[in-house]
């Protein structure tokens, strides 16, 4: 099951590097630059460094693991433990069922998505006939409501359009979407196995998969779905990695974080990754404040390895993030705004007194995403102890941290983006597939607490006496 | 004793009231039809049956919603060692729950099939009410079967208050974010099936062939030459696509576009010699796009502004549409 997990996760590391190499031979006066430079070599000595570390097995040295040791052991569950149950072969086929129904909507619809014709396949198109990046704003030239249009989304998706058309392959190029979803899928399930088992993963994976909006981005050519899908699968593996402390692990979910920068540029998810890492590390100190306090330094020495490890990773993320800005700015000599705008959001709220600003926003956000928003308050609040009742795992700490703060980083987008609040509602369907990744981890977290939920056995007198309550009020 | 046996010592003494209340919600509906009834005699009830087979194509997911109750509800919720009579409530709540259901679903696809407000100017029967009857009958019969299965119609005892006080808060206040779960979770999963059965539908509807007016757009890539420039009408509400250039782009991409906006800014006889356009009535304001002159040999790109052009041949003509070639 590790080895399958690994492999998944570098085959999308290499995807993406193999597409960042292309980009590097096309655009070459960009690879002169130092950015460019640092970036690929520093991307490659990471990926060496995974496959070492995997296959050495690299565990952090046992001076610098957590205090409370015992919390974060991991067991694995193999498959091969219990025979295939009535339940998961009924899992199975219906997880079967919704791809199978993805790739036929694809297989067989007329038409693209409304973006994946204006800017994805169009990018591929203008590949094929030889035009690079930097060049295609050239295209919008007599057209002065669209300028720097085509610069407005990194180029993962059009260059897998481009490799999909140049293989000759005979069908509809919207076949990668449902790929995705099958990556998505496989790889929900292996990260979360060995947290809630075989039979709860399986349901969770079911879950995902069948969540209308995760099955939407499926059929749309779009960058939600791949967006979603490195961002899950890194920030798991980040989570797998304050568990298990094993190294490759870490820079896998770094990598994956940190590329994923090239699907989406705008949204700052890995800030928020980076912060919640601190705070989680941060958090463990709390726990130990006795400790910290008797020996301090002997204590901060303790984690200094989690705090290189988080600087390494906010190093990386900055690194991915001022590459494609020194493309666009100055190779491609685009004026965009910078996405860290809308973090000084808040300090208007306090300096202009826009109270009733943000109760709007609130009520909108509210009756957007809906259940959405519902379920990811409720992981929020879910209870996730695994052995024991009052110790919360690093691992599901550093979950619910990701989703706070990531709920919080799209209040403060939609409330810089902009004062007029009938824009917003075009902004409706986007904002919940771009929160596309929330719903596996926010499900996640929602399946751990279930399982425990069911594991104290009290659930069944617990149902009967809230019922007698409800019918006496 | 076991706290799990202490519920089987109450039995369901108002089972029948359960059921008179359950037929009451059930057939409530029929009262609208016994307004309308009351005021006049209704002219208009068609033969139904015709359209009967339709439901299964036009909506399939609201007839797997009660089949899917169906077997939660034998699955989880039948009360395996209940009294008899439970048993047979149970069924009849069931099987009328799927009747309904299906009759409701039957109802809105002739509403669907005919003109909006068909079935209330006809038979007095609010189409809106009973689709979202038709939700909340989920709930609602899920709320039976617990009710049923637990058989709690009495008030609370002493001796659940004892055991609600030996129950530490930590536990409880687990189990109460796991009810809020549970039934966020439910109402997740019982929008989802619909999500993706009539997302084909939508999906095909709204991007058939793009729409109307990509005639004109393949019009234009049959019969205007690569390598040349092709002028685009301003960006109006009167040409959604055909004004949109990102879309355009993807079809006619060899070709350089060029917005009639732009033409009123700039010189263009400096910048390129010949173009190409495609004239033709919009469909929103049937109103033509350019307007020529061809008296004075002028022409408006933007409605405004005249341009003056040397020469301007009809290249191709497709009734509705003409494609010119203009040298400047």
């Amino acid at each position: 099951m590790n080895k399958l997990t690994f492999l998944l996760s570098i085959f999308l590391v290499l995807l993406m590097l193999i597409e960042k190499l292309y980009f590097l031979h096309l655009e070459y006066s960009f690879s002169y630059s130092l950015v460019a430079k640092l970036e690929y070599v520093s991307l490659i000595i990471i990926v060496l460094l995974i496959c070492l570390s995997w296959w050495k097995k690299l565990v952090l040295p046992k001076d610098n693991r957590p205090i409370t040791n015992s919390l974060f052991t991991s067991r694995t569950i193999s498959l091969h433990q219990n025979k295939f149950s009535a339940v998961r072969v009924i899992l199975i086929a219906l997880i079967t069922i919704v791809i199978a129904l993805s790739i036929f909507i694809n297989l067989t619809k007329k038409s693209l998505d409304g973006d994946g014709v204006t800017m994805y396949d169009a990018r591929a198109k203008f590949l094929q006939a030889g035009y690079q990046f930097s060049n295609m704003n050239d295209l919008t030239y007599y057209n002065i409501q669209d300028k720097n249009y085509y610069l407005l989304y990194p180029p993962y998706t059009s260059i897998a359009h481009y490799f999909w058309y140049q293989a000759n392959i005979p069908l509809p190029v919207s076949l990668i979407y449902s790929g995705y979803l099958i990556l998505l899928a496989i790889g929900v399930f292996l990260l979360t196995q060995d947290f809630i088992g075989t039979d709860w993963g399986l349901f969770l994976t079911f879950s995902i998969v069948f969540n209308a909006t995760v099955f939407l981005t499926a059929v749309s050519e779009q960058t939600y779905l791949p967006y979603s899908l490195y961002l899950v699968y890194g920030i798991l593996l980040l989570a797998r990695f304050l568990r298990d402390n094993l190294v490759w692990e870490f820079f896998c979910g770094v990598l994956l974080l940190a590329l994923s920068q090239w699907i989406r540029f705008e949204e700052l998810v890995w800030l928020g990754v980076t912060i919640a890492y601190f705070l989680t590390i941060a958090a463990e100190l709390i726990k130990n404040l006795k400790r910290f306090f008797t020996k301090p330094i002997k204590t901060l020495l303790h984690y200094k390895i989690y705090f290189i490890y988080g600087l390494m990773l906010m190093a990386v993320s900055l690194l991915e993030y001022s590459s494609w800005r020194y493309f666009v700015h100055n190779i491609a000599s685009t004026l965009s705004q910078s996405s860290f705008n809308y973090l000084y959001a808040p300090l208007n709220i306090i300096k202009d007194n826009e109270l009733q600003h943000v109760i709007n926003l609130i009520k909108f956000l509210i009756f957007s995403w809906g259940v959405s928003l519902f379920i990811f308050i409720a992981s929020l609040f879910a209870t996730t102890n695994t052995q024991g009742r009052h110790a919360v795992t690093r691992s599901m700490l550093f979950i619910k941290l990701v989703i706070g703060l990531s709920l919080l980083m799209y209040c403060m987008g939609l409330y810089g983006a902009s004062f007029a609040g009938n824009w917003w509602e075009e902004l409706n369907v986007s904002l919940l597939r771009s929160a596309s990744y929330l719903i596996p981890l926010s499900y996640f977290l929602v399946f751990t607490s279930l399982k425990t939920f069911c594991q104290t056995h009290h659930w069944k007198t617990f149902v009967k006496t809230a019922i007698k309550i409800i019918i006496t009020i | 004793m076991p706290f799990a046996r202490l519920y089987d010592r109450y039995h369901v003494y108002y089972r029948y009231l359960v059921l008179a209340a359950w037929f009451f919600y059930l057939f409530s509906p029929l009262f609208f039809v016994l307004r309308i009834f009351i005021h006049s005699y209704p002219e208009n009830f068609l033969p139904f049956y015709k359209e009967i087979f339709s439901i299964v194509t036009n909506n399939p997911s609201y007839i797997a919603l009660p089949f899917i109750i169906l077997f939660i509800g034998m699955i989880y919720f039948y009360p395996k060692h209940g009294a008899n009579k439970d048993k047979i409530i149970f069924k009849i709540i069931l099987l009328s729950a799927l009747i309904s259901q299906l009759s409701i679903t039957y109802l809105e696809n002739i509403e669907l099939s005919h003109y909006p407000n068909y079935l209330f100017s006809t038979t007095g029967l609010p189409i809106d009410i009973l689709i979202t009857k038709n939700k909340l009958d989920v709930y609602l019969i899920i709320f039976i079967f617990l009710l049923i299965k637990t058989r709690q119609f009495k008030h609370l005892s002493s001796r659940t208050k004892k055991y609600l006080v030996q129950i530490n808060w930590l536990n409880y206040s687990q189990i109460v974010t796991a009810i809020i779960i549970i039934s966020g979770l439910a109402l997740h999963l019982i929008t989802i099936p619909k999500e993706i059965f009539y997302f084909r539908q939508d999906y095909n509807y709204k991007n058939r062939n793009y729409g109307s007016e990509y005639f004109y757009i393949q019009a234009l890539v049959n019969s205007v030459p690569k390598y040349s420039n092709v002028i685009l009408p301003p960006k109006v509400y009167d040409w959604p696509l055909l004004s949109n250039h990102l879309v355009v782009r993807y079809f006619l991409f060899p070709r350089t576009l060029i917005s009639g906006n732009y033409l009123k800014l700039n010189i263009t006889r400096k910048q390129f010699n010949t173009a190409y356009f495609v004239e033709s009535n919009s469909f929103r304001t049937q109103q033509p796009w350019p307007k020529i002159n061809n008296q004075d040999k002028v022409i408006f790109f933007d409605y405004k502004d005249p341009i003056s052009y040397q020469q301007l041949d009809t290249i191709a003509d497709l009734g509705t549409a003409k494609i010119y070639k203009i040298i400047f």
